[in-house]
């Protein structure tokens, strides 16, 4: 078992220096290979482990006074990890495969080649330190997996070197980095009263530390998962290539911060219902605001980005709702992690092909699709199905739960999320079926009449991914029942 | 195979059907008829199925299985199918009218397909359609129910939107989709309240958990309650909830119309009965929730029907009707759920009255929907005022249509006599205990003669008449046989059940009886008469209604011997002539009595005029708003929290690191003198330190 | 075996007695303005004409040519349901609903035969028709239910053995007169002849009709003048009553006379009021009906 985790880990980092030095076809292969290879191991573990949970120190530091009965690296799989595993690495293969055709010369919105080898080698490397973060034992490790991802995300917003691109790399470098100070903060309080690193090292603290500590978390999350006052890097990141907005800007590193939270509330019990408070009211802000937002984008890509912050705020709702004390609460935030990253993932891809294809994403000028891209169109209402929660799609099952969970903290508080949480979920329902049939369905526009076909590639992606919107609460629903 | 396999695979059937279907119409876009043949095998398989365990129902009972197919023990729900009669009463509508819309979509669907548009949109998500709401009548979990009801709205979106270039379909569908959507987050919040304070999603224990809320928090109840009648007023197209309905109804193809006008709406009115008589305790609260629903059930009647009067679109018409209708079933079951805790035999009468409207309303209905189909097919219009004497080319659709728009109007002996006759006589005898109800009746009865009067429009003005001259180059054929005999199946059951209204009068009983416990209403004997052939309502306290539709008919045969035999005495001869306009020469278009036209000065008592606004009849359309946000809002200021405090902070950044630029100037000199300068404030602060 | 004498009875009565009283009107009209008039047995001489007449047609329309039988026959059937002065025949297989609603459906025959003769002035008359029942049937219902409210009855016998024990309320007298004006449009008469409205729309539905579906036209309309006559009588005025059956009878008849009379007089001495007026005229008298109908509730 050691063993397959460890080469899970490495195989990316191959992946990642071969994709960089060889040349085009045989930089995809590699990728694709490795990506591969990291999907069996992951799902491997997963079948072998579940429904138990397997921990292990593998490195200790010896060397440092003080430290040395502190694990700086090690593995723990859990049901929780294992979400975040199967999105990170099913979502993984699924956009290397998309990457091989979308970025190349036929792509009529960068029809370049350039810095294929750098977004390769970018995304292998996010994907390690992703994997990283879904097995990390103790908050040490995970901070450092933290940053690197930060880092990663730095790098491929910043991806084609134009103006917009850079200051928005930069933008989001600077506000998820100030976020891991609150983050780095935090650990060495908890590592100076507790003298541990481990997730439950919250439960030996004061009450007053705990709630600090927890709200420096919570702080450090915010700026991660792009959550109020800290949401605004997100939409501007939507300048990278899409295939990194659709894994690193929604499907994966956003759900670090939401883990983070998600982790510390399951593994400690003592957060006072305050706290509770504060992380369900600012997902309740996070969701109006970002629904709000909602009418003023005309970029498809900007949309989706305001509806991830929005669906990111459902994960902390249901933390907060577990503080709170419902267990349905938190459950069904989890549960959101991967029900978000299906529905999110296969949006993001139809805008990909969509733009691919057409050369625009933007929903004034696009007009009646459906006749040109029929599966796109297909694969998008599908999408935005399950992104609004019709069941049997996959977001459904988990508002629902979300929805049970604010009912049962019940009182005045419970309407006082309920009320803007519908809200929510009808305004978004209401505005993505305007945007669907406003781009899908009418007459055909000019630039939708010059649309071109798709590549395998990328049929291939959106099919595995419309499966997964059906599948993803059979993977959850097992995952949520033994946390 | 015991009844659970054969709604299963029923289901499985059909879903996979659909997938079949789907992919020949994907890659074979030709094979229109084809893909209608197909879709006709596995709908008929699933429809002997469910038939099968219908008839199982009829005879030995309600099955119930509690062990669960699936269970979600951290959702508290758990796949149980449960069939008692009412189900089975609706497994028969959905077997009947699903098998007959798709003989009629077989070649209906050519029509489409000419204009461009493909099968893949169709028949797909019509056998899903029909897969949920066989779900949706035989499920017993209210997590599941809510489920397939969610699909059963998807599927039907899909077939409003068929028409993808229609402007008007889509803002239908959209209409729909979101208004549906809204009423069915709800009936979910009024689940999971429920929920809350009990453990489980099945029937029982929210029946159970009611009850305790009944006396801990009565408040809750009538808001647990009202989410409810809310979320199913909006799929029955009750007004005001069910604004959609006439624009969503017409924009589907024909068939599907049919289905929507024959099963859809009508399962809004399956789930009220489930939660006003079958979850919902006996009690105080039935009470008041029996006069709301009464209540909105005649603004539904009066209303829908009204407005159906100066329609000329055909199938809008329809739909305004489908609303009026849904409020004549609503009366009956808001009387009797009153009457439930107070009289029991008014209370039984009631709610039989409704399932019994609500039975007879699916079977006229579609095929009234058929005949708006069957007149496009032909004509290639849905315009009343474009069409006119078409019984001449299509005599066994306007045979039909004659049957279908008599029974609506409620006319003996059709079906839809019976069930309106039962329905005023619990409205007026209800009206002795509350006379309330007797207002409502009146309405009732009223607007029957309004129903009359626009189906009368109706197959006036497209059948009889004078031929529009836009149509007068048409086919003379009548249309394919596919397209009249379920018109003509459906119009035989009207009469069938018109005359013998005790038949379904027994199994609508023993499905009340299945609802309240067989022992707790009042013996079928002494409510309607022991005869077969007629219904003589007994309600208790010397009220006596009669109704004997074949001693009627009888005594109407021998009358018309009588007539017949006047008629013929004289032996005389017949002549034919030209028509007769007072001595002046006409063209047949010149006099021509256009649709719109009829019942001119009493549409206008309904014109109402305030200042500028002038709106014709009484129907209050919701218009959709246009979302306009301004670029410039203030929210906006606020919420863009990068202009005002993000980049001010970095721009400020910024600037402190230029100024601090400028002390590299290059010069080693100057780097030694701020070496000198850094080693200086050092000592200070070891010496301050220390 | 009792039903199937009273059944010929009342089919007796109302096929051979009704032309009579369609002379006595006549004669009562001519009265008023002064003539002669026709004699009393003219209707009996006019029906006997046109069942001997050639048959004009337009249309070989199916319903056109059986419209006249159905409307005849189902005439007939009303006057199977009203007592008339002993029971009804078929008291126990309809009640008042039942009533009104055959009563609609005679009516419609005439709408249906108005739109199949395929003339314009047929067309108009059918919707005028239409028109008409749409704006007196809640009347006529309300009426019919107010008395089914007092006496706790839904069958015309109940209501009468009713007022005969306990006499005739207000609330009942209330609702009579609202029932009589919408009998006055029922017969199409003055001042509500308007479906038939000769000089406008030259007899409307029946324009094209001739020989013996005209004839049976007019006959029905003669049947209806007998129910109607009845009907307001037996329900809403049954006495004097008489526990002697030949004298009650008698006493309907004389009754009916006295009826068709007064409604011959308000014809004569009424013109013919417009579609719109007529239906303002009874959106007044339906608040007449709904007060008697309150006053029926709260036990007047």
């Amino acid at each position: 078992m050691n063993t397959i985790i460890l080469l899970m880990l490495v195989i990316p980092v191959i992946g990642a220096i071969l994709s960089g030095y060889l040349k085009h076809k045989k930089s995809d292969i590699s990728v694709l290979v490795t990506s591969g290879l990291v999907l069996i191991s992951a799902v491997y573990i997963v079948l072998k482990v579940f429904p138990n949970t397997q921990e292990r120190l593998l490195i200790k530091l010896p060397w440092i006074e003080g430290f040395e009965t502190t694990g700086l690296f090690g593995y723990c799989i859990d049901p929780l990890s294992m979400l975040l595993l199967i999105v990170v690495a099913l979502l993984g293969f699924v956009v290397m495969l998309y990457s091989t055709d979308y970025i190349g010369l036929k792509n009529r919105e960068h029809p370049t080649l350039e810095g294929k080898q750098r977004h390769n080698f970018w995304m292998m490397l996010f994907i390690t330190s992703m994997l990283g973060i879904a097995i990390s034992p103790n908050l040490l490790q995970l901070y450092i997996f933290w940053e690197i991802t930060t880092m990663c995300s730095w790098a491929l917003i910043s991806h084609f070197r134009d103006e917009k691109s850079l200051r928005a790399g930069f933008k989001a470098l600077l506000m998820t980095f100030g976020g891991g100070i609150f983050f780095a903060i935090a650990i060495v309080i908890i590592y100076v009263k507790t003298g541990s690193f481990d997730f439950s090292a919250l439960n030996s603290l004061s009450p007053g530390f705990r709630n600090l500590v927890y709200f420096f978390f919570l702080i450090s999350a915010w700026a991660k998962s792009a959550q109020v006052p800290f949401y605004t890097w997100l939409p501007d990141a939507m300048a990278a290539p899409t295939t990194v907005s659709m894994y690193l800007h929604a499907a994966a590193m956003v759900k670090a911060g939401v883990y983070l939270i998600a982790r510390i509330a399951v593994s400690s019990n003592s957060i006072s219902f305050s706290m509770g408070l504060v992380t369900g009211i600012m997902a309740v802000v996070t969701m109006l605001v970002g629904v709000y937002f909602f009418f003023f984008q005309d970029d498809l890509k900007r949309l989706l980005a305001y509806s991830t912050i929005t669906h990111l705020a459902y994960v902390l709702l249901g933390v907060g709702l577990g503080i709170m004390g419902s267990k349905t609460g938190i459950l069904g935030g989890i549960m959101h992690i991967i029900n978000h990253s299906a529905a999110k993932g296969l949006l993001f891809l139809c805008v990909g092909a969509i733009s691919y294809s057409t050369g625009s994403r933007s929903i004034k000028d696009l007009n009646g699709l459906s006749h040109k891209l029929p599966l796109v169109s297909f694969a998008f209402m599908i999408g935005f199905l399950a992104l609004t929660g019709i069941p049997p799609f996959s977001c459904f099952w988990s508002k629902f739960l979300l929805l049970m969970g604010t009912i049962d903290v019940g009182g005045k508080i419970g309407f006082l999320i309920l009320i803007p949480f519908l809200l929510e979920i009808i305004v978004a329902f209401a505005w993505f079926l305007r945007v669907g049939h406003k781009v899908f369905f009418g007459e055909v526009s000019a630039v939708s009449a010059e649309a071109k076909s798709l590549p395998l590639s990328i049929i291939l992606a959106l099919i595995v991914l419309i499966v997964l919107c059906l599948a993803a609460p059979f993977i959850g629903m097992p995952l949520i029942n033994h946390i | 195979m015991n009844p659970i396999d054969l709604i299963i695979s029923s289901i499985i059937i059909l879903l996979i059907g659909s997938g079949i279907v789907f992919l020949i119409s994907y890659f074979r876009p030709k094979y229109v008829e084809f893909c209608g043949y197909v879709s006709l095998g596995f709908v008929s398989i699933a429809a002997l199925e469910i038939l099968t365990v219908s008839v199982n129902v009829f005879m030995h009972g309600p099955i119930s299985i509690n062990e669960p197919l699936i269970s979600i023990p951290i959702m508290g729900a758990s796949l149980v199918f449960n069939f008692d009669t009412l189900s089975a009463i609706f497994l028969c509508i959905i077997a009947l009218i699903s098998v007959l819309a798709t003989i009629y979509s077989i070649k209906y669907m050519t029509i489409p397909y000419a204009q461009g548009l493909r099968m893949t949109g169709y028949y797909p998500p019509l056998l899903l359609y029909f897969a949920s709401l066989i779900a949706v009548v035989t499920v017993s979990d209210m997590f599941f129910f809510f489920i397939a009801w969610e699909f059963m709205t998807l599927s039907s979106y899909v077939l409003v939107i068929f028409d993808r270039k229609n402007k008007k379909c889509l803002r239908a569908g959209f209409k729909y989709f979101l208004m549906t959507h809204i009423a069915t987050a709800f009936m979910f919040l009024a689940a999971i309240i429920l929920y809350i304070n009990g453990d489980s999603f099945s029937f029982d224990s929210l029946s159970i958990s009611l009850r305790e809320l009944m006396s801990t928090n009565p408040v809750l109840v009538h808001v647990v309650l009202g989410l409810f009648f809310i979320g199913f007023a909006t799929k029955a197209g009750v007004l005001p909830f069910g604004d959609w309905l006439p624009d969503a109804y017409p924009a589907a193809p024909g068939p599907a119309s049919a289905v929507f006008g024959g099963i859809m709406s009508k399962l809004g009115v399956y789930g009220i009965i489930r939660v006003f008589c079958d979850i919902l305790p006996i009690s105080g609260f039935s009470e008041t929730w029996g006069i709301v629903i009464s209540i909105f059930a005649v603004i539904s009647i009066f209303v829908g029907t009204m407005t159906a009067l100066i329609q000329d679109d055909t199938k809008r018409l329809l739909s305004f009707h489908v609303i009026g209708q849904i409020g004549y079933m609503l009366l009956g079951i808001g009387i009797g759920v009153y009457f439930l805790p107070t009289n029991k035999v008014i209370a039984t009468i009631a709610i039989v009255a409704g399932i019994f409207h609500l039975l007879n309303n699916s079977i006229y209905k579609s095929s009234l929907f058929l005949t708006a189909a069957s007149i496009f097919y032909k004509t290639g219009t849905r315009d009343l005022n474009k069409i006119g004497g078409l019984a001449k080319f299509m005599p066994m659709t306007a045979t039909a249509a004659v049957i279908a728009s008599l029974s609506i109007a409620g006319m003996p002996p059709f079906n839809g006599f019976s069930s309106k006759w039962l329905i005023y006589q619990s409205a007026i005898v209800g009206g002795m205990k509350n006379g309330f109800f007797i207002i409502l009746g009146i309405i009732a009865i009223f607007i029957s003669v309004v129903t009359l009067a626009s189906f009368f429009k109706f197959f006036g003005a497209s059948f009889f008449g004078k031929l529009h001259a836009g149509a007068r180059n048409l086919d003379k054929k009548e249309i394919p046989k596919s397209l009249y005999i379920p018109q003509l199946i459906l119009a035989g059951l009207c009469i069938l059940l018109g005359l013998f209204p005790m038949l379904p009068i027994k199994v609508i009983y023993s499905a009340v009886g299945d609802i309240f416990g067989s022992g707790n209403i009042p013996a079928i004997g002494s409510l309607y008469g022991d005869s077969l052939i007629g219904i003589n309502t007994n309600f208790g306290f010397g009220i006596f209604g009669s109704w004997n539709p074949i001693i009627i008919l009888a005594a109407l045969v021998v009358t018309t011997l009588i007539s017949y035999y006047f008629y013929k005495s004289g032996k005389v001869k017949e002549r034919m002539v030209e028509s007769w306009y007072c001595g002046e020469e006409h063209t047949d278009e010149e006099v021509r009595y256009p649709a719109h036209n009829f019942y001119l000065p009493f549409k206008q008592l309904f014109r109402i005029k305030i200042g500028k606004y002038e709106r014709e009849g009484v129907y209050p359309t919701i218009p959709l708003p246009k979302i306009k946000f301004s670029e410039e809002g203030i929210i906006k200021r606020i919420l863009g929290i990068d202009n005002w405090l993000y980049y001010p902070i970095v721009n400020f950044t910024l600037k402190l690191f230029k100024k601090f630029s400028k002390t590299h100037i290059g010069i080693p000199h100057v780097y030694l003198l701020w070496m000198f300068i850094g080693l200086l404030v050092g000592i200070f602060i070891l010496y301050v330190l220390v | 075996m009792k039903v199937l004498g009273l059944g010929i009875f009342n089919l007796i009565l109302a096929i051979f007695l009704s032309p009579l009283l369609e002379g006595i009107a006549r004669k009562v009209v001519a009265l008023i303005q002064s003539r002669i008039g026709p004699p009393l047995l003219q209707p009996y001489f006019d029906l006997l004409k046109l069942f001997g007449k050639e048959e004009v047609t337009n249309t070989d329309n199916i319903l056109f040519k059986y419209t006249p039988l159905i409307c005849f026959s189902s005439t007939l059937l009303l006057a199977l349901l009203i007592p008339f002065g002993i029971d009804a025949p078929l008291s126990m297989s309809g009640d008042i609903i039942v009533f009104s609603y055959i009563l609609i459906f005679s009516a419609l025959m005439v709408l249906i035969s108005g739109i199949s003769s395929g003339s314009p002035y047929g067309v108009i008359g059918s919707s005028r028709e239409m028109m008409m029942i749409l704006t007196v049937e809640p009347v006529f219902v309300i009426a019919l239910i107010t008395a089914a409210v007092k006496s706790e009855s839904l069958s015309f016998s109940g209501i009468a053995q009713w007022q005969i024990d306990n006499g005739l309320p207000f609330s009942m007298m209330v609702a009579g007169t609202a029932l009589f004006l919408t009998i006055l449009r029922s017969l199409s008469r003055m001042p509500f002849d308007i479906v038939e409205a000769e000089t406008e729309i030259m007899g409307g539905p029946f324009i094209e009709q001739a020989g013996p579906k005209l004839a049976l036209f007019k006959w029905s309309y003669y049947v209806k003048n007998l129910v109607f006559a009845s009907l307001f009588f037996s329900v809403f005025f049954p006495w004097p009553h008489f526990d002697f059956a030949l004298l009650n009878i008698i006493m309907v008849l004389v009754k009916i006379g006295v009826f068709v009379s007064i409604v011959a007089v308000v014809h004569s001495v009424n013109p013919r009021l417009r579609v719109d007026q007529t239906i303002k005229y009874f959106g007044v008298i339906i608040f007449i009906a709904f007060a008697g109908l309150a006053f029926a509730l709260v036990g007047v």
